[in-house]
């Protein structure tokens, strides 16, 4: 019996242990301010308490400042996973709405936009947005959102293109197309529910491209400007110490393994689940 | 009487890397109020492109298709919503043509929706009689396709597509895939339905077996042409064209 | 003399799934140059029949019971003595010949293939039998269909290079899974040709599998007719046709008189 994709990850062990750290994390960038023992900003003694290896008052130690590591890594997660989600959503919104609209309307509309990806696919994502940044000087975490959010829709855009256009010859649509269904009927009824779980698979790879990727620009500076915490730029600050104070980058680089880790295994659970349908259809 | 439909020199082309090929050709068929006319022919014979270019599922190279008097490959949006009330279609293959992820009463309705032909309490109630009439039971609407068996699915979609109350069906190999007996009591239902609501059949098949019972008259297809177009006694008493004759040789008959 | 082929008591279940049984208490046997049909609709677990008679189940599923071929246990075979008989002494063709097919393999090369995994060593003489065979099955030019992938040809002639690589080393039992039903009515009357000559010529034994009595009819003087994993009835053609015994049987002779005689 055929269950649903999203039937399947339901019942998926690893794909509900990855929900859960994603959960969990997103939870804890939500609750940060309440969660965190400390101001991630205050820096109560530059002396007398920078750098502290870890202890029950600080579980991942002090930063050179002084700071609490824990509570910094907890907000630095506001921003990073902000970052993250709201450049995924964006890259996935653009590419599944310009996929559609490639598939459906066909013509020029389809060749303007396959040009369009051919372009845009053949840069390298990190240094286009570098060179963007540092044109630019720094940048609000908004203007990162838009930035790798619009960098970052082409895949989605192929996937739903060529998804749309095995759909569109099946004989549920032509069934639909004889009793008189919209364009856009079809496409909100039946083709969107149809790919979701392929847009979905897209969704978890962009949002785990993206956490390194935020990173990689605050680690270079180009990112979330401090005093603003992020994972990437703790991690920057991090790596000065890296033999004399190691706890440093350990909080932000489990946050970020983790994150990415999860979103992975989702992903690939999900692709999984969809095979799984596929083959039993 | 004019003929529901009446089709005159009918081109359907497709153009591909290896040339033109002509799916139909010159077709020239019509077909009465209330009858059923068969259309056989092996795969590649164009009978399905030919049941698609009526209903305006592909496009048309040249030619006409008349439905009622009007000229259907000339209408524009609304009118050709209003066509599609009245002209419907029941594919071969129902794991294909049942959004799987659909409920079959989502299903169902999804024509009564289109042309707003029913309040929604008045549209459940519509979904229901009709999953009665196709002998299903009104619970299953709330199911998915692929909890039913092969003809039940069939008897699904052909709920669908009388859920807009339409005067013509395209029936594109809807026995085709169904085994034997559940075959036989598929082509009942039809007869049945086509009785109590005077519908009018294009009987679309690969195989004459299958539309000896039920055709009134049969169109034999063969590379894009109609060969032979008879009363389906006739036809079977003495086929003229050969294709027709290798047809008829094929059935494995039994020596009862 | 024993039968070529025979079930006892033959039950399978799914491994999991607690209490769903496919098939239930099976038995018959066939014996040499018999053409016995298998008649069921979808579901009836005909297929899983056919699958077992060649030890071909799936892991999800078990069976128990027994099956003998040619006097020798298949179900509790070790593989290699499974694969010394699938092909050479029992082969099956399926009902949809493109999936049975590797895409990227030319056909004479499949066909070669199953002469070559049962011992032949010379590539060339393995693709000349593999040629041959494909005439003797009707493959129109097949010379030259050989050398093409299967998505090159057409569904009647892809069904003709699997029954040339079932029949190449001449098979004393060919199992046969709806092998017609994806096929035009011509082409379908052609290979039941093809398997009435072999079976006439070489005396080798058929288990037909199909839902379509007339297909069955024409070629098996048996039928055994299953129905919801049951062996219902076992009895010659003609004596089904004319006294079908179970209401099931009942029905589809019934169904097949009334669409061949228009009302």
């Amino acid at each position: 019996m055929a269950a649903s994709t999203w039937h399947r990850l339901r019942h998926d062990g690893a794909a509900r242990g990855a929900a859960f750290v994603l959960g969990a994390v997103a939870a804890a960038a939500l609750l940060a301010p309440w969660l965190s023992p400390f101001d991630p900003t205050a820096q109560p003694d530059p002396v007398a308490l920078r750098l502290l290896s870890p202890s029950w008052a600080h579980l991942f130690g002090t930063d050179p400042f002084s700071r609490d590591v824990l509570s910094r890594v907890l907000h630095g997660a506001r921003v990073s996973l902000g970052v993250a989600a709201g450049a995924m959503l964006l890259s996935v919104t653009l590419g599944a709405a310009l996929g559609a609209l490639a598939a459906v309307v066909g013509g020029w509309v389809d060749a303007a936009i396959g040009g369009l990806v051919d372009v845009l696919i053949a840069m390298p994502r990190l240094l286009v947005v570098i060179a963007l940044v540092a044109t630019f000087g720094t940048l609000s975490p908004w203007w990162l959102v838009a930035l790798i959010g619009g960098s970052g829709w082409l895949t989605t855009a192929r996937i739903v293109r060529a998804e749309f256009r095995d759909h569109l010859q099946r004989e549920y649509v032509l069934a639909a197309r004889a009793l008189g269904a919209t364009r856009w009927r079809i496409v909100w009824r039946h083709l969107l529910p149809a790919v979701a779980p392929q847009v979905a698979v897209a969704a978890a790879l962009a949002f785990a491209a993206v956490i390194p990727l935020e990173a990689a620009l605050s680690f270079v500076g180009l990112g979330i400007q401090p005093p603003l915490p992020s994972w990437g730029n703790i991690l920057l600050d991090g790596t000065d110490y890296l033999t004399t104070a190691w706890w440093l980058v350990l909080a932000p680089v489990a946050a970020v393994s983790g994150t990415v880790g999860a979103a992975l295994v989702l992903a690939d659970r999900l692709r999984a689940a969809i095979a799984d349908e596929e083959r039993e259809a | 009487m004019t003929p529901l439909l009446e089709l005159r020199d009918l081109v359907v082309a497709y153009r591909s890397a290896a040339g033109v090929t002509h799916a139909v050709d010159q077709v020239s068929l019509d077909v009465a109020r209330g009858e059923t006319l068969a259309l056989v022919g092996e795969s590649g014979s164009g009978k399905t492109s030919l049941g698609r270019a009526v209903l305006r599922l592909v496009p048309t190279t040249s030619g006409t298709v008349r439905f009622d008097g009007s000229d259907v490959l000339a209408l524009r949006e609304d009118a050709l919503r209003a066509f599609r009330r009245r002209a419907q279609v029941v594919f071969q293959d129902p794991n294909a043509s049942l959004d799987p992820r659909m409920r079959v009463g989502d299903i169902v309705r999804e024509g009564i929706e289109i042309h707003a032909l029913a309040s929604p309490e008045q549209a459940e109630l519509r979904v229901a009689r009709l999953l009665e009439e196709v002998g299903l039971t009104p619970s299953d609407a709330s199911r998915h396709p692929h909890e039913f068996s092969g003809g039940e699915r069939q008897r699904i979609a052909i709920a669908r597509a009388l859920a807009v109350e339409p005067e013509f069906l395209v029936l594109d190999e809807a026995v085709s895939a169904l085994d034997l007996l559940v075959r036989a009591q598929v082509l009942d239902l039809l007869a049945r339905l086509q009785a109590a609501r005077g519908l009018t059949y294009l009987f679309i098949a690969h195989d004459l077996a299958v539309v000896e019972r039920i055709a009134t008259r049969v169109a034999v297809m063969h590379q894009g042409r109609v060969v032979e177009c008879a009363p389906t006694a006739e036809l079977f008493r003495a086929p003229q064209a050969p294709v027709t004759q290798a047809l008829l040789a094929a059935i494995p008959r039994i020596d009862w | 003399m024993t039968p070529l082929l025979s079930v006892e008591a033959l039950r399978v279940d799914v491994a999991r799934g607690a209490g769903v049984r496919i098939l239930e208490d099976v038995s018959f046997s066939l014996s040499s140059g018999e053409a016995v049909g298998v008649l069921g609709a979808s579901g009836s677990g005909k297929t899983t029949l056919a699958l077992a008679m060649l030890g071909l189940l799936p892991p999800t599923l078990v069976a128990r019971g027994s099956v003998h071929f040619e006097g020798h246990e298949v179900l509790s075979a070790s593989r290699g003595a499974r694969r010394a008989v699938r092909g050479r002494r029992c082969s099956i063709v399926f009902q949809e010949p493109l999936t049975a097919l590797n895409p990227r393999m030319r056909v004479v090369d499949q066909v070669a293939e199953v002469a070559l995994a049962h011992g032949e060593r010379d590539g060339r003489r393995a693709r000349d039998a593999a040629v041959q065979m494909m005439e003797r099955v009707g493959l129109a030019n097949a010379a030259a269909q050989a050398a093409r992938l299967p998505h090159e040809l057409s569904g009647g002639e892809r069904q003709r290079v699997l029954l040339a690589m079932a029949l190449l080393l001449e098979p004393a039992l060919l199992i046969a899974d709806e092998p017609t039903s994806a096929l035009d009515v011509t082409v379908q009357a052609q290979v039941l040709q093809v398997l009435r000559a072999q079976q006439r010529e070489r005396g080798m034994s058929l288990l037909m599998v199909s839902h379509d009595l007339g297909v069955l009819a024409v070629l098996c003087s048996r039928v055994l007719v299953l129905h919801e994993g049951r062996l219902v009835e076992d009895a010659p053609t003609r004596q089904l046709l004319e006294t079908p015994a179970h209401p099931f049987t009942r029905a589809i002779v019934a169904a097949v008189r009334r669409m061949e005689r228009p009302a």
